[in-house]
């Protein structure tokens, strides 16, 4: 009789199997069998039914799916003073994630979105390359709660508009979105007030549209144009492009712009805040684009 | 001696009914598989934690999975309908699944199992499916709170 026979005769003869289980006479393993099929928040509500569920909530196995394939790497890169990956349970790792975690100093942030698993990044103005950014002629850096980096840049006046950003990152393998996320119109809030009132008098300079473009490293390029003035007084996020992501591996290198630069008018009243790049089921899922 | 592909096995449930299986059919069983591979020469595999009722039920699944001429909605709706059964049945069939190491199966009645329970509440988890609680209120509390994240 081979070895193979005997596992089966001897492996597993101290579980018992009952002739009506009960959820209790599962081992644990099977118990994280289950909690794998289920959604982050079902598997941590439920590990509040007892010891054994709360242990095979814990297991690797649970979350490893939930995480992007190379989250290695992304460990890696976004949590060095916190040790290596092994350390860390998949668990921890992907609580961690989904949390937005700042890179490149204070100027972009990046999370892996609950829902739908993909990683999103968001690049502030201050990550961006703006012409006469430091010149209080043109641009004001304002303070406020409507930018999830605290601050906006605020175009005064000038002929010469022109936004560009870079990114090195190793995104998932996916398709991906890149917004601008703009307001036309100066929002100002008093203090301790929630009264929002839109300066849409100094708005001008928006009737010639603006132009947008983004390169990725796999060789696609996307230019657009588009008219700014539709939805003055509300923030939009402006459709740039998408890029496609074939390797996990490998960074994806990023370069996108915008820029308005006929020297025959003046551009005003315009609000930026950051740049932000979703997976496109994220983009279907927020139905807010 | 038949040609390997109609090679067929008899299984053997613990209450001692045997079932006749393709031998290609019950290698989707794992550990049936390594019992074959190392050269088991039995008359019939004994299966010691499984019944003859799970048993039928097992076959059922294995030769629905191992059809070539089933298409994925196929297998789907086969899926759905299989899953129909009492809760006590569907645990059973998770710990045979368990036991054969039979991960298909295992994946379809693990998802039944979860989305069975996922629609109550903590409390109505433990007295419809009669678990024990066996954390103080303190425990729990520290549980929850581990937990923050997940609910944000």
């Amino acid at each position: 009789m081979g070895a193979g026979f005997s596992s089966l005769a001897t492996e597993k003869k101290t579980v018992t199997h009952p002739s009506n289980p009960n959820i209790s006479d599962l081992p644990e393993s099977c118990i994280a069998s289950i909690l794998s099929c289920l959604e982050p928040s079902e598997i941590c509500k439920l590990a509040r039914l007892n010891k054994t569920f709360h242990q095979a909530s814990l297991a690797d196995v649970v979350w490893a799916s939930k995480l992007p394939e190379n989250h290695e790497i992304l460990v890696k890169k976004l949590f060095s003073e916190e040790g290596s990956s092994e350390s860390l349970s998949k668990k921890e790792i992907f609580s961690r994630l989904c949390r937005p975690i700042p890179f490149s100093g204070d100027t972009k942030e990046v999370w892996l979105e609950n829902s739908s698993r993909g990683i999103c990044v968001a690049i502030s103005w201050k990550g961006l390359k703006i012409t006469g950014i430091d010149d209080r002629r043109y641009w004001t850096h304002i303070s406020t709660d409507e930018s999830r980096f605290h601050t906006i840049a605020y175009l005064q006046q000038m002929w010469w508009l022109e936004v560009e950003g870079n990114l090195e990152f190793e995104f998932p393998a996916g398709n991906y979105s890149l917004f601008f996320r703009l307001q036309l119109g100066r929002a100002s809030k008093r203090r301790g007030s929630r009264r929002i009132i839109n300066n849409l008098e100094q708005v001008h300079g928006w009737n010639k549209p603006v132009q947008f473009q983004l390169a990725s490293s796999n060789g696609e390029h996307v230019a657009s144009k588009c008219y700014l003035n539709e939805a003055a007084g509300k923030w939009m996020h402006y459709h740039v492009g998408d890029f496609v992501v074939e390797n996990s591996y490998i960074p994806t290198k990023l370069n996108f712009s915008m820029a308005q630069i006929d020297c025959t008018h003046t551009k005003a009243g315009l609000c930026l805040d950051s740049v932000f790049i979703f997976p496109i089921e994220t983009v279907n899922k927020l139905k807010q684009f | 001696m038949s040609s390997p592909e109609e090679k067929t096995l008899i299984l053997k449930s613990s209450d001692n009914e045997e079932f006749l299986v393709k031998e290609s059919v019950a290698v989707q069983c794992i550990t049936i598989k390594n019992l074959v591979e190392d050269g088991c020469d039995l008359d019939a595999i004994p299966l010691l934690n499984v019944d003859s009722k799970n048993l039928a039920w097992i076959i059922e699944f294995m030769e629905k999975y191992a059809d070539s001429t089933s298409t994925d909605a196929e297998k789907k709706d086969f899926d759905t309908e299989f899953v129909k059964k009492p809760f006590n049945d569907v645990l059973g069939l998770i710990l045979a699944a368990n036991y054969l190491n039979f991960p298909a199966l295992m994946d379809v009645m693990c998802d039944a199992c979860a989305n069975e329970m996922k629609l109550w509440s903590v409390e109505q988890v433990r007295e419809k499916f009669h678990i024990q609680n066996d954390y103080t209120e303190e425990e729990e509390k520290a549980v929850r709170a581990e937990n923050f994240w997940a609910f944000e």
